[in-house]
């Protein structure tokens, strides 16, 4: 492949992951189209599981907010938690979009597998485990329960930027993964202290999450 | 692999269509290779090597709380691992010299948002995959270690969705949306987070 080739197809993809400041993505989606290669596919299936991953918790935390008997400031935290991980999402889904490829729909509610079926650039094996969690989390009412839950969720978020993002053929993606990964694993502390753990035993086990 | 200056990713990431443009007129671009290694990985040793100096000097410190002694001393103890570890990878580092920044928590969570600092272009510039993944790896364990130093000094624990360690902002820049399960309004602005 030419420099010049090179260089547009870096710059392109550094376009999609800046375009988390974009209001109006969509301007991007033809010229980015038409710079689709079999990289851009490898950067698209990263970007599609980490997706989900992120939609599945959005919708775990806020089930958990929700849920009857959760302590006022936990709620608050996992509120915001939940925000955050939309966070992640929103940035992951404008850079599939800005490269011109379609994001994988946020699931409605612990029932909505149809979701993570027949998406492109997501394995049978990874459809198979985003629908598992919504399975399991569909019927989970107890907060504590939830809370487990989130912790085996940010467990798999925090696994997956740190097993996949250092491959990734872009300095930018692995760079916002590493900042993605450092958010999961204070949510693990939160999220373990309010099962009962010391702080010393939170941060230990969020550390040795990955 | 190629690479922009921040400068350059900002510019694209402000204005995606001027990006494209910019990407026709072939801009220059720098080469992901092994020539920043020795550079990366001396500011990580060097910013590790006073969060563990800085764990040391606050165990000494008396404290009531047990909950922050433990805690110190996990860290000290985890740091010290990780500081092991980057002089084996960085051969040819001067970094290891890293002194106390203080005595209290409060000093080591600074230290601690520092290392954060130091492992996140790491995280993305290093020459291999195997680096990259120790960078990532230690910048997730620093960021839990700040967490819970955060959580007994009464800060929020997680204050940012991209986490830094320092004013830099993240690549990624968060902006409100709404979707079918939540109404998101993050913001991009830098608290060391």
């Amino acid at each position: 492949m030419s420099e010049g080739v090179d260089n547009r197809r870096e710059l392109l993809r550094r376009a999609a992951l800046g375009a988390g400041a974009l209001t109006a993505t969509g301007l991007l989606g033809p010229a980015l189209a038409a710079a689709q290669s079999t990289d851009d596919d490898d950067l698209r299936d990263y970007l599609v599981e980490a997706t989900g991953l992120e939609q599945v918790a959005v919708l775990a935390y806020q089930t958990a907010a929700d849920a009857k008997g959760t302590e006022p400031v936990l709620r608050r935290s996992l509120q915001r938690f939940g925000a955050q991980e939309q966070a992640h999402a929103d940035a992951w889904r404008s850079a599939l979009d800005s490269l011109g490829f379609d994001p994988p729909d946020p699931p409605d509610d612990a029932t909505d597998t149809g979701v993570f079926e027949d998406v492109d650039g997501l394995s049978d094996e990874a459809a198979n485990e985003l629908t598992g969690l919504l399975d399991k989390l569909d019927g989970l009412t107890k907060p504590e329960a939830l809370l487990r839950f989130l912790v085996q969720v940010e467990e798999r978020e925090l696994r997956y930027y740190l097993d996949e993002a250092p491959g990734l053929d872009s300095e930018d993606l692995s760079t916002t993964s590493a900042e993605v990964a450092g958010c999961q694993a204070e949510h693990l502390v939160v999220l373990n202290q309010a099962l009962g753990d010391s702080p010393a035993d939170a941060v230990k086990a969020a550390s040795s999450a990955g | 692999m190629r690479s922009l200056s921040r400068r350059g990713f900002l510019g694209v990431g402000g204005s995606g269509v001027a990006g494209v443009a910019l990407a026709a007129c072939g801009t220059s671009v720098e080469t992901r290779d092994s020539g920043h290694d020795t550079e990366l990985l001396d500011a990580a040793l060097s910013a590790e090597t006073t969060v563990q100096a800085t764990a040391a000097a606050a165990a000494q410190t008396p404290t009531e709380a047990q909950a922050e002694h433990e805690l110190i001393e996990a860290i000290a103890s985890a740091s010290k691992a990780r500081a092991e570890k980057l002089r084996t990878l960085g051969e040819g580092a001067s970094g290891g010299q890293g002194s106390s920044e203080g005595d209290t928590m409060a000093d080591l969570a600074r230290a601690s948002a520092d290392a954060i600092a130091a492992y996140r272009p790491a995280a993305g510039q290093l020459s291999t995959a195997d680096l990259r993944t120790t960078a990532i790896t230690y910048l997730a364990q620093s960021a839990a270690e700040l967490a819970g130093m955060r959580g007994l000094l009464g800060e929020d624990p997680a204050p940012q969705p991209f986490v830094t360690g320092g004013a830099e902002k993240p690549f990624a820049e968060p902006t409100t949306t709404t979707t079918n399960t939540t109404t998101t309004e993050s913001t991009s602005t830098p608290t060391g987070g």
